[in-house]
């Protein structure tokens, strides 16, 4: 089995070798490495978009808006994930985000990913029928469970999600109140003598 | 030589390792102006470098198809060199400079990525070494001048590597724990072996 290391440098090379600048092969290599530590198939589909790119034309978009329509075949979905990457922090702000015409979307996914890291905040793809959460870079879940990821999508909507607690503030109180069954209660002695303690509760 | 003292060293192996990872990302909300003072704070000497003169961008380094290492090879005498691996950070570093003197000072990295990507390599760079300052070799690897073994030894030596034999001013040969003790010498040994072995 290929170690993530050499993945990340043989991805680095060939996308350098394809024609794009090492910065940018660099953050497609680091990419790349990422979709198959989460189990799906970068190599695959990237040595798929290389051999299409030679006969196909996609179009580069550096400047994302809040609607993004290609007038190509689609979308290359490596220079739309570093933009991306790049416009996290101006992206972050649309309430939805909205392209047409996708080649090749997991390997979009795969800046996604960093860039929920990046943001801090978890995203909501929906990639045609399917749906898909990416976690802070942690993990992607999605209902292709037994299908592989298209290799075309053409309606895709990208939504931030607000960091909120999955619990309410009952259920919270109910397991904090079950957590202060681990304290001791201080008696006089163990308030003068314990070590931290002081004389008042603002000590 | 290290086994021993286990309580010594565990503690340091963290020391040893960074992760890279965290640094990775170019933090594209940075200014230009920003990353111009990174550049004149971190590389002030390769600033004064000329690159228009032939002997400052002499040499190229390529990967061995052969051995798939990396090799310094002629720029003008030598093949390849369309090939170069990004590893001129010298020469880059001040394209990059000279570039962001025709930009607007409040303009956003992410901005300048947007039409200038050949330079990403290099910003990366720049932004990692403002963080650490030993994170690479800040002198001109291209230049005429330039000895390959000063980097391998600086290397090497972080490896253990105690005695370094020149074969060419590109490659040396080195030897490690020259002069260790044997397992069967461990209970009564020169604790300043190491050092009396580099006399």
């Amino acid at each position: 089995m290929r170690s993530l290391s050499e993945i990340e440098t043989a991805v680095k090379r060939a996308s350098r070798a394809v024609g794009y600048s090492w910065g940018n092969s660099e953050e497609i290599g680091k990419s790349i490495r990422q979709l198959e530590l989460f189990g799906f198939q970068g190599i695959k589909n990237l040595n798929k978009y290389y051999k299409d790119k030679s006969t196909k034309k996609f179009e580069d978009l550096n400047i994302i808006n809040e609607i993004n329509e290609t007038s190509s075949d689609a979308y290359c979905p490596i220079i739309l994930g570093i933009s991306f990457l790049d416009q996290i922090k101006s992206v972050e702000n649309f309430k939805t985000i909205k392209f047409k015409k996708i080649a090749y979307p997991v390997i979009f996914l795969s800046f996604l990913s960093r860039a929920s890291e990046i943001s801090g905040n978890k995203i909501h793809v929906r990639l045609d029928q399917n749906e898909i959460l990416l976690n802070l870079n942690v993990n992607i879940c999605s209902n292709f469970l037994d299908q592989d990821i298209p290799e075309f999508a053409n309606e895709i909507e990208i939504k931030f999600i607000d960091n909120k607690d999955s619990f309410t503030e009952s259920e919270w109180n109910s397991l904090y109140k079950l957590a202060e069954d681990t304290f001791v209660e201080e008696s006089d002695s163990l308030k003068e003598g314990a070590a931290g303690a002081g004389l008042t509760d603002n000590d | 030589m290290m086994e021993p003292y286990n309580h010594i060293i565990e503690p340091l192996v963290s020391n040893m390792s960074s992760d890279e990872d965290k640094y990775f990302n170019i933090p594209t909300n940075r200014t230009v102006n920003e990353l111009k003072k990174i550049i004149e704070k971190k590389y002030p000497n390769i600033l004064d470098i000329n690159f228009d003169q032939k002997e400052s961008q002499q040499n190229f380094w390529f990967i061995s198809k052969n051995k798939e290492e990396p090799r310094l090879a002629d720029r003008f005498e030598e093949h390849g060199s369309e090939l170069e691996q990004p590893l001129a950070i010298a020469r880059d570093i001040k394209k990059l400079y000279e570039k962001l003197f025709l930009e607007k000072e409040n303009l956003t990295i992410a901005q300048f990525l947007s039409s200038n990507s050949e330079f990403r390599h290099v910003i990366r760079r720049a932004f990692i070494v403002e963080k650490f300052p030993y994170s690479e070799i800040q002198d001109n690897t291209i230049g005429k001048d330039i000895i390959p073994i000063d980097m391998l030894r600086l290397k090497l030596s972080f490896f253990g590597a105690l005695k370094f034999d020149p074969r060419s001013d590109k490659w040396l040969r080195i030897c490690m724990f020259q002069g260790a003790p044997l397992p069967t010498e461990l209970k009564n040994y020169d604790e300043q072996w190491v050092y009396k072995t580099n006399n």
